[in-house]
């Protein structure tokens, strides 16, 4: 990675003769060692095993595109795929809009205990995505959840994550709503403190409702921070892994529900141990959010 | 009447999120036989502190605890300074393969995490790391975004004519570094090891390839070989998951500007 300092000493085009040759690189030695060895090497090496059928430790042998073209017949695969796009439908919107409709409401002069709330709003973000699995367990319990208990007591039937494919999904984005609303608020809260407030107080004088303002106003204002919520969700939802693991395990749930592409990969690599295929799942899902990434980042600049 | 009611709103809103902790946390301190049944109520009756006893004495608890602490930290301090010094180095210096190495980091930051986690396995286990803790230190000290955030925050808070003059009084560049830059650059590596500490701290899916559950496991991966997708919840592994999450809420109340700057500075995972 780090080419020979003698030689690759850049002309200092700045600073004339006396400018420091080696240092740079022997800043940079340390980290390009790691980075290098566990994340290009990585990204390098996976790419290689995704055509080979490498199973275990043990080896395996080039197949070509095998792996890619067994993945699009693999029922697995396509409903973990499935599903993550549902989360992925279900959260992005709530998490990047909700954000802001929460850190524009938090904004408002009229609040009080505004430090307080956003430390409450904030809180889901504290403690492992295991416990945070595990509260959701406990909460959505079939016999003695809250929610079950409310739904008998209104005479429905109660919701179970064991027997039931069709809550998986929304169960898993409700998660993933409520550990990561608040991050986003924050983080769109200080993108709004950057905002002028002259087209808001305008608006309002013209008579726009709060609602109107919102919309029209603030949503477009804030655009770079909202696609940057975005492309962290996007990408964020494709690396779920720890709350679907506790919920589901990987068997995915019933009829593999809530399987995701995390636990798909995870299980093919290391419980089924067959590396080869599991690297092609996981640079095809890369690809996907590559592509998911640059289709967003398009869309916005459209926009404007 | 405005006021009331985005003050309502916000409350409804709070009390929404704060009630899966609170349902966790009241929970953990009932007597066995209650929890999950008919004499659960959202007040508790009678609180006893045995779940939290039981899981500390006769359980590997706290020896999961321990691993996950000093992972955690020592990726915290070696991963602050690797980052710091490069970040350091592509802020503040013209070197020739800067740009095309800076590129190469951010495009990395967009690959989702999974696809490395296999052949870091390979890797690992060909040199016999697989198993100890060092295996899920190495993949985590070096995290692109580490340079992307120390170079952003180095580039603005350290103004080069301090550097320069530094340099004409006849200090190493190393030096320079030691004495000049790292004491100014402390807000910035606070940031960065908060978020090098939870992403450690609370990872799940590292340890649980690497480490499988020997006595090198760390906290979720206790948490996680308590449960499976048929057993419900139990006593020890709701009270291990309210004291797995004290520490990082201390932190929170007690530094929770800087905390929360931390955390958020990292939204862009590598």
């Amino acid at each position: 990675m780090t080419a020979a300092p003698a030689t690759a000493a850049a002309p200092s085009s700045r600073r004339g003769p006396g400018r420091p040759r080696l240092a740079p690189y022997l800043f940079i030695l340390p980290f390009f060692i790691v980075f290098g060895t566990f994340g290009l090497y990585a990204l390098l090496n996976s790419f290689g095993l995704s055509f080979t059928s490498w199973r275990g430790v043990r080896g395996g042998e080039f197949i070509g595109l095998d792996n890619y073209l067994n993945l699009l017949g693999d029922n697995s695969f396509r409903r973990a795929l499935f599903n993550t796009a549902g989360v992925w439908l279900l959260t992005v919107p709530v998490l990047s809009f909700g954000g802001l409709a929460l850190a524009w409401m938090l904004q408002s002069k009229l609040v009080r205990f505004r430090g307080v709330f956003r430390a409450v709003f904030f809180l889901p973000v504290l403690p492992s995505l295991v416990v945070v699995g595990i509260t959701f367990l406990l909460l959505l319990d079939p016999q003695y959840g809250l929610p079950n208990l409310l739904l008998r007591q209104l005479g429905l039937a109660p919701i179970s994550l064991k027997t039931d494919p069709l809550v998986a999904v929304p169960v898993l984005s409700l998660v993933v709503i409520w550990r990561w609303l608040g991050f986003n608020m924050v983080i769109q809260l200080a993108g709004l403190q950057a905002l002028s407030d002259e087209p808001i107080e305008s608006a309002r004088i013209d008579g726009a409702s709060e609602w109107q303002v919102f919309w029209r106003v603030v949503v477009p204002m804030s655009k770079p921070v909202l696609l940057f919520s975005f492309i962290n969700s996007t990408i964020g939802t494709f690396n779920l892994f720890d709350e679907a693991y506790m919920l589901f395990g990987t068997q995915g749930g019933p009829g593999e529900a809530g399987l995701v592409v995390g636990t798909f990969i995870f299980r093919d690599a290391f419980e089924f141990f067959r590396l080869g295929y599991a690297s092609a799942a996981a640079y095809a899902v890369a690809v996907l959010v590559f592509i998911a990434s640059v289709v967003q980042l398009r869309v916005a600049r459209d926009a404007s | 009447m405005r006021a009331a009611a985005l003050n309502g709103a916000l409350l409804l809103i709070a009390l929404v999120v704060f009630f899966p902790l609170y349902w966790l946390v009241i929970t953990s301190l009932l007597p066995r036989e209650s929890i999950l049944s008919a004499a659960q109520t959202l007040i508790p009756h009678d609180v006893t502190l045995e779940n939290y006893q039981e899981l500390l004495t006769s359980t590997g608890f706290l020896r999961s605890m321990l691993n996950s602490v000093l992972a955690a930290t020592a990726v915290t301090v070696v991963g602050v300074y690797l980052n710091t010094a490069a970040g350091y180095a592509f802020a503040k210096y013209q070197f020739r393969g800067r740009d095309a190495l800076f590129a190469v980091i951010l495009a990395t930051m967009m690959i989702p995490a999974v696809v490395t986690v296999i052949p870091n396995f390979l890797l690992l286990s060909r040199i016999g790391l697989i198993g100890s803790l060092f295996s899920i230190i190495l993949p985590q000290i070096a995290p692109a975004f580490g340079i992307f955030w120390m170079r952003q925050y180095i580039g603005s808070a350290v103004p080069t004519e301090l550097l320069e003059s530094a340099r004409i009084d006849g200090a190493s560049e190393f030096g320079i570094f030691r004495h000049v830059v790292l004491p100014i650059v402390g807000p910035g590596m606070a940031g960065l090891a908060i978020w090098l500490f939870l992403n450690s701290w609370n990872g799940l899916l590292l340890p649980l390839a690497y480490l499988q559950t020997n006595e090198a496991a760390t906290y979720p991966v206790f948490l996680a070989s308590l449960q499976g997708f048929y057993i419900r919840p139990t006593h020890l592994l709701i009270a291990a998951s309210v004291l797995s999450t004290l520490p990082v809420v201390a932190v929170f109340l007690f530094a929770q500007k800087r905390f929360i700057a931390g955390i958020t500075s990292g939204a862009v995972k590598g």
